[in-house]
């Protein structure tokens, strides 16, 4: 989805930035007159574990305890500015649906925050990948019921799957390179892709390749068949409902106001103490704090950094912390027409030695930030290992560059930015863009700051008509794939706007897609990153922290940059 | 003759609300961005096959001429077209959202008249007393004070400190909404038979509707105030006191019903302005309504969205403009007769 949901964010962020910024001013934000949090919850029958905020989670072994023993539930509510379009797994694409995704349906691999590299099993018990990455083999788990009571079978997969790519949605694409599915048995199911591809296994972890109960969602109108796009009729059953076999089941959405999920009565695995969960439609942050603090909900999804700070500081809320997979950067124009001066290595280089990247972490986002050596987020296959090729700010190297390429007194740059925009991490269009104005501005460069409405900029940027601008990249998937592919091979998305073209980057990242060991992919794609970073198309100026401020009675609350947060291993005390 | 002044107003309002379609779509389109690179995700975007497939969908493939007599031919049917952003109808997303403004205006609009009224009449039978001076103040600070202000002060006050009224949203976070039958909670909970509900519907309309109301409350205390001084020095006032009616009659019975004809104007204009204005409201309040429906709708490039919420408010201007040239009538003879 790429650059999609920052822009779609970003008009509703300034308004809330501006309403808090009154609020600040009005010298209404005494922390100290807030009150603890109302209503105290039944204390839990099992015992509790303290969880910390970044605690691994246990494995997801489905434990043989019975449902009945499990508490310290009730209704948990979140307060978010959700985007939902539609609950339907299949065709979901935005940022809130991946929470209810992970709460009522399961896929056959899952991952374990923090760590996002390695990824396990769920619904598949065993898995088979040939050495060639093209055919994927899975044995499914036995006695997975859905919430339905039917049991999950092989059918069930190859059902998901097709309606995924037959119903020509948005994210119908991620499934575009199965090529067939075969079912040997009832528990196995053998997935062959039209072209070798390791990302693949990473993909599954994705919402949109959950496992959907078929029966269910053929007696409301759904179909796997060619054609789905005109004759499937399930979604409208599937945005108030759900058919999967998570640990909670879906009750209803009323858009921009409310999500509800209850717990999943036959689950098969371990039960979730949490009784019912509302995800609630509250776009400001400022009443987002106000109603924790007030005790009328569990969790706030959008405090900004300085709200943060202040909920912090105060004590009124603990903080979950986690490193999300957004990234943002600074893209510069390649060719001549366009990029003029910067179509010069050498002065796309000067600027990435110019950038104050330590500044921008720590004075503007308060050090809730990483920065990865490129584009593609840390904790990805080949970050680390592309650690050498990271621009550290030497504004002497910077000048020595631009000397070289015969602009000693620099020249003038235009940067465009989002007009009262926000970038990920909640970071403020204008700030940002005048923090690197001003960085620039010490090496000799120039900058007209040329701010555009927010839709407008990605319009002209995705027509490739900026000389340079700042962006903001969201994950499709868990692999470094994800990246390399729109930022390295000419013609896709992010490299057409700045029309870069390295035949070399291409092809080491279209190898590292092709290859099975993950040492030699990771290799793969470090060499990339290199040949990527020298060419210096785009600098990666940071890849933020997800901060959420959860009730002080709550624990088990894991940031998961796929799903949000694992809901069944949430409790409240 | 009621009924040939009716079909009058009709007649006008036609063309008038035909040029608001124009204008708006005119506006709408001249914006220099494509709206499907704007909202469409990264990989559609990039696909010509689908951005064309979008294109024929919502028919951004015609010429403008063309786009807006489709257009009109829809609305004709009741269609105001989809969402480019929800990809539902227009005419959905508002008939779920506009019930939210509409019961929050019809709560701001009780405030302001009952304190209004009561404000302006005490201060014009108290003139230049303490009581007046006081209720002058109440009015200006009404009018005055900004309303996003008072809103954040309001909840910080009564719902963070005192805990006397709930915060933000139209129930309390751990509820869940009312089937939706009417989307006026107020009457949903209670055709839900659930009272509880109900109650905590109509306490959560306390905050916004006082902090949304304040500014029509001070109009309409100033223009009663106003109103009902010119009136109370008119000879037939003399002649009723003069008669030995009770000062209350005098006041009340007689002085107030020609007082009102301009305060009518204000409550029906300011009843416009509180459905159209009250996005700083809506966002304080986390309240589902048209205004932050409208905002969001503009700042997406979402043009059907953009439009339908446009036309739904001149509609409700021209109704609102009728329903007051009908009260004059009512209120005032004379004007009936002319």
């Amino acid at each position: 989805m790429g650059e999609q949901r920052s822009a779609w964010l970003s008009a509703a962020m300034h308004r809330r930035r501006f309403l808090r910024l009154t609020a600040l001013g009005a010298g209404l934000a005494g922390a100290g007159l807030l009150g603890a949090c109302r209503g105290a919850s039944p204390t839990p029958t099992a015992p509790a574990t303290p969880a910390p905020a970044q605690q691994t989670p246990a494995a997801p072994a489905p434990a043989q305890t019975p449902a009945s023993t499990i508490s310290g539930g009730g209704t948990f509510v979140i307060a978010r500015l959700t985007d939902t379009i539609t609950l339907d797994p299949s065709r979901q694409y935005e940022l809130t649906s991946p929470i209810v995704m992970g709460a009522c349906y399961e896929r056959l691999v899952t991952i374990q925050p923090p760590d996002i590299r390695t990824i396990h099993l769920h619904l598949a018990e065993k898995m088979d990948i040939s050495q060639d990455v093209t055919t994927y083999t899975f044995t499914l788990r036995q006695g997975v019921r859905f919430a339905s009571g039917n049991p999950l079978t092989s059918t069930d997969v190859v059902f998901s799957f097709n309606r995924l790519r037959e119903l020509k949605d948005n994210p119908s694409w991620l499934a575009d390179i199965i090529q067939s599915m075969e079912t040997p048995d009832e528990h196995t199911v053998q997935i062959t892709l039209t072209e070798p591809n390791a990302a693949f296994l990473a993909m599954l972890v994705s919402p949109n390749f959950s496992i959907l109960d078929s029966a269910v969602v053929k007696e409301h109108g759904g179909t796997d068949q060619p054609g789905a796009d005109k004759s499937d009729t399930a979604t409208e059953w599937l945005n108030q409902n759900s058919a999967g076999s998570g640990p909670f089941i879906l009750k209803g959405w009323v858009k921009e106001q409310e999500i509800v999920m209850e717990r999943n009565p036959n689950y098969w695995g371990q039960s979730a103490p949490l009784e019912r969960v509302i995800i609630r439609h509250i776009p400001d942050p400022t009443t987002q704090r106000q109603l924790l603090e007030n005790g009328d909900i569990d969790a706030a999804h959008n405090l900004d950094a300085d709200l943060i700070a202040e909920v912090e500081q105060a004590g009124t809320a603990q903080i979950v912390r986690g490193d999300t997979l957004d990234t943002e950067y600074f893209a510069m124009h390649t060719s001549p027409e366009v990029g003029k001066e910067l179509a010069d290595k050498r002065v796309r280089q000067a600027i990435a030695y110019a950038i104050d990247y330590d500044g921008i972490i720590q004075q503007i986002l308060r050090g809730a930030a990483v920065r990865p050596p490129s584009v593609i987020p840390s904790g990805l296959l080949g970050v680390q290992e592309a650690e050498d090729a990271r621009y550290r700010t030497d504004p002497e190297r910077a000048r020595q560059l631009l000397a070289e390429a015969g602009l000693a007194n620099g020249f003038e740059l235009t940067l465009t930015y989002s007009s009262g925009g926000t970038e990920v991490g909640g970071v403020s269009s204008e700030v940002l863009a005048s923090k690197i104005a001003d960085d620039l501005s010490k090496i000799g460069i120039r900058v007209t700051l040329d701010p555009r409405a927010p839709d407008v900029r990605l319009a002209d940027y995705r027509a490739g008509k900026l000389q340079s601008t700042i962006s903001g990249w969201t994950p499709d998937f868990l692999d470094p794939h994800g990246w390399a592919i729109p930022f390295g091979v000419p013609g896709e998305a992010a490299a057409r706007r700045v029309a870069y073209n390295n035949p070399q980057v291409a092809d080491l990242f279209q190898r590292a897609a092709r290859t099975a060991d993950p040492q030699e992919r990771a290799r793969l794609y470090a060499e990339g990153q290199r040949l990527l970073n020298e060419d210096a198309p785009f600098l990666c100026l940071y890849q933020p922290k997800a901060q959420i401020a959860v009730g002080k009675n709550v624990q088990g609350y894991v940031f998961d940059p796929v799903i949000g947060v694992d809901l069944s291993k949430v409790r409240k005390s | 003759m009621l009924g040939r002044f009716v079909l009058r107003r009709l007649i006008v309002t036609v063309p008038l609300l035909l040029g608001i379609t124009l204008v708006t779509f005119t506006v709408s389109h001249l914006i220099p961005a494509d709206p499907l690179m704007a909202i469409l995700p990264e990989r559609a975007a990039n696909d010509p096959e689908i951005v064309r497939m979008y294109r024929e969908r919502w028919g951004l493939d015609r010429s403008l001429p063309e786009q807006y007599l489709y257009y009109l031919r829809n609305l004709l049917r009741g269609d105001l077209g989809e969402s480019y952003t929800s990809r539902r109808p227009v005419a959905q997303d508002l008939r779920e959202r506009f019930p939210a403004t509409v019961e929050l205006a019809l709560a701001a609009m009780l405030f302001a008249v009952t304190v209004g009224l009561v404000l302006g009449v005490v201060s014009a039978v108290w003139y230049e007393r303490w009581i007046d001076h006081l209720a002058r103040v109440i009015a200006l600070v009404g009018v005055s004070l900004p309303v996003f202000w008072l809103g954040l002060l309001a909840l910080q006050l009564f719902y963070a400190n005192l805990r006397l009224l709930p915060g933000p949203g139209r129930i309390d976070p751990r509820l869940t909404a009312p089937p939706f039958r009417t989307g006026f909670y107020t009457i949903d909970s209670l055709l839900a038979g659930d009272f509880a509900l109900f109650l905590n519907v109509l306490a959560h309309l306390v905050l916004p509707g006082m902090v949304l109301g304040s500014y029509a409350m001070g109009i309409i205390a100033r223009m009663t105030r106003s109103a009902l001084l010119d009136v109370l020095q008119a000879d037939y006032i003399r002649t009723a006191r003069a008669k030995g009616l009770a000062e209350r009659r005098v006041v009340l019975g007689h002085a107030l019903r020609n007082a009102l004809i301009p305060t009518v104007t204000v409550i029906g204009l300011t009843f416009g302005s509180l459905l159209a204005g009250a996005v700083l409201t809506e966002t304080i309040f986390a309240w589902p309504g048209i205004g932050r429906y409208a905002v969001d709708a503009a700042m997406k490039l979402d043009l059907p969205a953009v439009m339908g919420v446009t036309l739904l408010i001149a509609v409700v201007y021209v109704v609102i403009n009728f329903v007051t040239d009908v009260l004059y009538g009512v209120l005032d003879p004379r004007i009936r007769v002319q």
